[in-house]
């Protein structure tokens, strides 16, 4: 969480206007908080995951990525779900504004 | 009494729904299978108050949208068998996420009872959780707090179903108010809905419009399948309004709405520490499905299950054998004298085919409880899920599945527990491809074959050849493998990786024993009559004379049907070097049990030294007296189960000699005596048959490798088949043994063909 701190003071205040970066989750490091912003094009994988409890908006942290192989999410609280790194490069996620990476 | 009333258990996977689904019920449960599916059905029967109940444990599933058969099962079960209640399990530690199937069987319209599990482990972790606010939110839906583990909660939730499956008492849940436009639209398509009288006595009308604009390929497809056209027409018409207004689909707007009103009922009812802590789970996973080290302790965990399965329980299984062929056959032949029918035909009818064929069957009662016992205490941990994280990488790209590693390492030790080991994967497409290959893994029962072939032709460089084997046995199951992903399995989309890491649990042993239990039960329930069946066919084959002068029950091998089955089918192997009815019969009785292929031989080729031997044994001593032999299998039995013990001590010891340049003695309590195995007059028999079909000693060398090619990977053996069949069904058995003896009979003929070309011979 501090690192996440640190590399937002800046955009802060800048009220929404300033557009976060996008990047893949699967370039997120570990101990991360993300916002989810897209997961691709299938339909049928969007809909898998939100059963699993991702869907878009949701902020998720990142508990392992090892940069090769699936990495583990924490969702929702406290459930842990892997996710394989294929499908990772092809959600798009953004460091959330606020600091408290929990709010709805 | 009345026909009990039905109540059905549903919940994710990983919320304990199995251990509170027995704590429920107790030990009165039926296991079977879903009819036509491969996954497992589990029912109870309770009695709660006057009435009773029978409780029906769904399988495990996150949602109810049918990509999955576990999905598909568990909502047709609630739709068309209209359960009297439907107790939704949730971990109570993970409310948000657990809920969302919770909101969608209330959607069904069904009286649902909440159980809030593993309330202990949430309480532990700080949750705390006001159920009677929850309650209130969701409309006075019975929630009840349980530990599945302890048993603890049961009565409130007896209670909970009881009021629930009372015509007048129960309290149906509140729907889902989606808000606009949504609303609108499933109020228009719920009367359209509700105006078809087929559909709304089928269907609850509202349920239906929601999941049509969710654009449930399954509903959609059902719908379009039976006539209803203008319905699905409409409902992709309001899918496209909905788009248009919001700029978001339907369905993306359902699943967020969803979401949102568990997050607004938990608001204030649930309280919770600051998450973002790492737990201890999270720390176990820094090492555990570490990039580096995870794949050695997987593989280390992989190591020793296989020891269970085949070494520790190898004294057990041998003593069930000793006691089927010695004492047991023994009380059946004085049962049979006293009532004089063991001369006849009848006789040797019970004791070498009904016996031999119960004896085929118990014998794997060791190798499966040991299988069970391991995979239990694996899936009950929460490592299970852990495996396929580790081995993901390196099986996709063999085009296998992460969890598919198991199964076959089982197979080395014996096929039959390897194909009950597939239902650790989820998906039926990857189960089946798995159990596919799994019978060119060479097993245990195959080795004294190549043993014996191997000292024969190869003497002190047998080892290449029994090496050689299983070598090419890995090869033939991976390239299957690849081979079906690129032709079978080709249009299925690729399985996107997605699995939830349960927290390390201990597993509790009243759990993980029921499981054993159950499964071990349900092969001997299913494999007995086939494995009964096929000793009979044998036997009767043996013993009905086709020519000469023998009779019923007393005839030469060779003069009966058994040998002149073999010996019309022995043709078939012209190409590969060994078209000798010897042969072929010893191919048709390691269909019975692979290691039968040596007994048939020594049999054909050194019979009358056998008989001769067996008969000097049986006359030389008198009958023990029943009592004494009572006695002696109580103390055989006592060995065995020293030896097991021991066995499972010397894992230990076994796993640290793999380390290179290290040796520790193994634990050798009970003195066991080599049997000194007279092979040798086997093998020169051997020698001498192979150098007579082929013509010269160097062409019977290379038909005997082509031989045990052949019985590398013909088909499996009947257990196997019965294992298969009772998985995966007739049909698919039929293909896979199919494949298995076309593969055997190109890769034997391959190799002797390709000898002779090499020159050899």
């Amino acid at each position: 969480m501090p690192i996440m701190h640190r590399s937002h003071r800046q955009h802060r205040g800048k009220h929404a206007a300033a557009p976060q970066p996008l990047l893949p989750l699967s370039m997120v490091e570990a101990g991360q908080t993300v916002e989810l912003v897209s997961i691709g094009e299938c339909r049928r994988l969007r809909k898998r995951l939100a059963d699993l409890g991702l869907n878009v908006g949701l902020n998720v942290r990142v508990v392992q990525n090892s940069f090769a192989g699936p990495l583990i999410l924490a969702v929702r609280e406290d459930a842990r779900l892997a996710i394989g790194r294929g499908m990772a490069q092809r959600i798009l996620v953004r460091l959330p504004l606020s600091t408290n990476g929990h709010e709805e | 009494m009345t026909t009990p009333q039905i109540v059905a258990l549903a919940g994710n996977p990983n919320v304990g729904k199995s251990t509170l689904f027995n704590a429920l019920t107790g030990a009165r449960q039926h296991v079977g299978n879903w009819p036509g599916k491969t996954v497992e059905k589990v029912e109870g029967l309770i009695t709660i108050g006057d009435r009773q109940y029978k409780v029906v444990d769904l399988p495990g599933t996150y949602s109810l949208n049918a990509y999955s058969s576990e999905e598909i099962i568990a909502r047709d079960f609630i739709i068309n068998e209209h359960p009297a209640a439907v107790v939704t399990v949730v971990d109570a530690a993970n409310l948000e996420r657990t809920l969302y199937l919770a909101v969608q069987i209330m959607e069904l319209g069904v009286p649902a009872v909440l159980a809030l599990n593993m309330a202990d482990m949430a309480q532990r972790r700080g949750i705390r959780v006001n159920t009677a606010l929850l309650a209130e939110r969701l409309g006075g839906l019975p929630i009840v707090e349980t530990i599945g583990s302890r048993g603890a909660g049961l009565n409130a939730l007896r209670q909970a179903i009881y009021t629930q499956t009372n015509g007048t008492g129960r309290t149906l849940p509140q729907p889902v108010d989606y808000g606009q436009p949504l609303e609108a639209e499933i109020a228009a398509l719920q009367a359209q809905i509700a105006a078809d009288p087929i559909l709304s006595r089928q269907f609850r009308p509202r349920w239906l419009a929601t999941k049509l604009l969710e654009n449930d390929e399954d509903l959609h497809a059902r719908l379009e399948g039976a006539g209803y056209h203008p319905l699905i027409e409409a409902a992709h018409a309001a899918m496209e309004r909905i788009a248009a207004q919001t700029g978001e689909d339907a369905e993306t707007l359902i699943t967020d709405r969803r979401y949102q009103m568990i997050a607004k009922w938990l608001r204030g009812a649930v309280q919770r520490p600051r998450s973002g802590v790492e737990t201890r789970s999270d720390r176990a996973d820094r090492v555990v499905t570490h990039p580096i080290w995870g794949v050695p302790i997987f593989l280390l965990l992989m190591w020793v299950i296989f020891q269970f399965t085949a070494n520790v329980s190898a004294p057990l299984v041998d003593w069930i054998d000793a006691t089927i062929n010695g004492p047991f056959t023994r009380w059946a032949e004085a049962l049979l004298n006293a009532l004089s029918l063991a001369e006849t035909w009848f006789g040797a009818l019970v004791i070498n085919g009904v016996i031999a064929g119960v004896g085929g069957v118990l014998v794997f009662i060791p190798v499966l409880f040991f299988l069970y016992l391991a995979v239990a205490v694996l899936e009950d941990s929460g490592y299970m899920a852990r495996s396929a994280f580790v081995m993901d990488r390196v099986m996709r790209a063999i085009g296998l599945h992460g969890k598919s590693f198991l199964p076959l390492v089982v197979g080395f030790g014996c096929n039959v527990p390897a194909i009950y080991a597939t239902r650790t994967l989820e998906d039926e497409d990857d189960r089946k491809l798995t159990a596919f290959i799994t019978t060119f893994i060479s097993c245990g029962a195959r080795l004294p074959v190549y043993v014996v072939f191997g000292a024969a032709f190869f003497g002190a460089k047998a080892g290449n050849l029994i090496f050689g084997l299983y070598l090419l046995g890995i090869a033939i199951a991976l390239l299957t493998g690849l081979a079906l992903k690129r032709t079978v399995y080709r249009h299925k989309p690729p399985q996107p990786f997605v699995l939830e890491l349960p927290p390390y649990r201990l597993p509790t042993p009243r759990n993980v024993w029921r499981q054993v239990w159950q499964r071990t039960a349900q092969f001997l329930r299913n494999a007995t009559t086939i494995i009964l069946a096929a000793s009979i066919v044998i036997w009767f084959m043996l013993a009905l004379p086709v020519r000469g002068e023998g009779r019923f029950n007393d005839v030469r091998t060779e003069d009966s049907l058994f040998g002149a089955v073999s010996r019309t089918i022995a043709p078939a192997f012209e190409p590969a070097g060994f078209a000798s009815w010897e042969t072929a019969g010893s191919l048709i009785t390691g269909f019975v049990a692979k290691e039968a292929v040596i007994s048939t031989m020594s049999q054909i080729y050194v019979q009358t030294a056998d008989d001769a031997e067996v008969a000097g044994a049986e006359e030389s001593q008198p009958a023990p007296r029943f009592a004494d032999e009572a006695q002696e299998l109580l103390r055989s039995l006592g060995e065995a189960l020293v030896l097991t013990a021991q066995e499972t001590v010397n894992i230990v010891p076994r796993t640290v000699n793999l380390l290179p340049g290290v040796h520790l003695g193994l634990a050798d309590w009970l003195n066991r005596g080599e049997e000194a195995e007279e092979t040798t007059a086997l093998q020169d028999a051997l020698i001498a048959a192979f150098t007579r079909t082929t013509g010269s000693a160097e062409r019977g060398k290379l038909a005997a490798v082509a031989f045990n090619v052949f019985v590398l990977l013909y088909v499996p053996c009947m257990a196997t088949v019965a294992a298969m069949r009772h998985e995966f069904g007739g049909r698919w058995v039929l293909y896979q043994s199919s494949y298995a003896l076309l593969v055997a009979w190109l890769a034997a003929t391959i190799v002797y063909q390709g000898g002779l070309l090499l020159g050899i011979g």
